[in-house]
């Protein structure tokens, strides 16, 4: 797997939303929806996780009459590694932050 | 007749038509520009020749509206704005990213509300026309716009008989700079696509250029603008436009286009090496 930058506040709200439910095939629109996000935003973001080896894409097996197959997604192996990476550091940021927002 | 046969009859019509355009155009401006009053004899004998240079191209872009057509026109003709949107985008992917456009597609089939889907096809359109690595065409572009602005602001001020030319230069090298740098880290095969289709837009700008030009050219200096030869009649310059573009395109060009895709695709073939060297042992 190639070296990978910090993700930004989107991919990282992709790969979380991935996270959930690690080993259910998802849909592109259904995660625009989910996130509140763009496709135009969502899109790039699928493609370059799948790049990087850390999302799996396959294609519907058995498409209803009349519309075509429906690309899925699912994170791999590397990817729920930067998962849980991600939501570990969510985590101690949000703990980080308790305090002060207590004493505030 | 239905939607689609109709589109294709018309667009059958249109393109060879707006391909013919520039030769009709050109006869225009040399019956405008002539000193003395043309005999029908001399008018008919320039309609002969533009008819002679225009035809081939005529029916080249009829064949290619044809082809296109047969592929994915009669496809498009039954789809909605969104839909034709996203698949106009969708064409412009690299090969390696067609997958991604067809996913794009499958999904918009499930989205029912009009103004949904046009919000959704806009925005995997965007995702087409800009993938991930892509974003530095759009600032080739953006510099290309600028520096047409600014050519042409300056050859306004400084030397409006080069205006003409100067911003067919700078478009043309912008054009094709964009198209290089968005088309840089894919494969060789659409490398030189990309290479096919910018010579053939980028002579055809040339001849149109070329043709704009010369009229005006003829009128102040005399002679045609390859040379500034005199005593030759303008639908000279209808020869030299078609026969110099061939030879910079199929000399200078094509190579040109061949080593870019090569340098291109190189990033992409490391890229690859580099994961199959990582890969896990089967």
């Amino acid at each position: 797997m190639t070296r990978i930058r910090r993700p930004s506040a989107q991919t990282t709200a992709v790969v979380l939303a991935f996270s959930e439910q690690p080993a259910t095939w998802r849909y592109g629109y259904d995660l625009c929806q989910q996130l509140g996000l763009k496709a135009g935003s969502v899109y790039p973001i699928l493609m370059r996780l799948a790049d990087r080896g850390l999302l799996e894409t396959a294609w519907e097996h058995e498409a209803p009459a009349g519309r075509p197959p429906r690309h899925l997604y699912r994170l791999t192996g590397p990817g729920r590694v930067l998962a849980a990476t991600l939501a570990a550091e969510a985590t101690s940021r949000t703990v980080g932050r308790r305090p002060r927002l207590e004493g505030a | 007749m239905n939607r689609g046969r109709r589109l294709g009859r018309v667009g059958g019509l249109v393109v060879p038509a707006a391909a013919a355009t520039p030769f009709v155009a050109l006869w225009v401006g040399m019956m405008r520009s002539a000193d003395d009053p043309l005999t029908v004899r001399a008018r008919l004998d320039m309609a002969i020749w533009m008819a002679v240079f225009g035809t081939p191209w005529m029916v080249a872009a009829w064949l290619l509206w044809r082809a296109w057509w047969r592929r994915a026109g009669a496809e498009l003709s039954v789809l909605d704005g969104p839909a034709l949107l996203l698949a106009a985008a969708a064409t412009t992917l690299p090969a390696d990213r067609r997958d991604w456009g067809a996913a794009m597609t499958a999904e918009l089939v499930q989205v029912q509300n009009p103004a949904a889907r046009w919000r959704f096809a806009a925005g995997c359109a965007r995702a087409a026309l800009y993938p991930p690595g892509g974003n530095r065409a759009a600032v080739a572009g953006a510099l290309t716009f600028a520096a047409l602005a600014a050519t042409g602001l300056a050859t306004d001020a400084a030397l409006p008989a080069g205006r003409v030319f100067a911003l067919s230069f700078v478009g043309l090298v912008g054009g094709l700079a964009t198209l290089a740098v968005a088309r840089s880290g894919r494969s060789f095969r659409s490398g030189l696509w990309a290479c096919a289709w910018a010579t053939v837009l980028g002579g055809l700008l040339i001849v149109v250029a070329w043709l704009a030009e010369a009229p005006r050219w003829y009128r102040q200096v005399g002679g045609l603008l390859l040379d500034g030869e005199g005593g030759v009649g303008m639908g000279a310059n209808l020869g030299d436009a078609i026969w110099w573009t061939l030879i910079v395109v199929v000399l200078w060009a094509l190579p040109i286009g061949v080593l870019g895709a090569a340098a291109g695709s190189a990033p992409a073939r490391r890229r690859r090496a580099r994961e199959h060297d990582l890969a896990p042992p089967a």
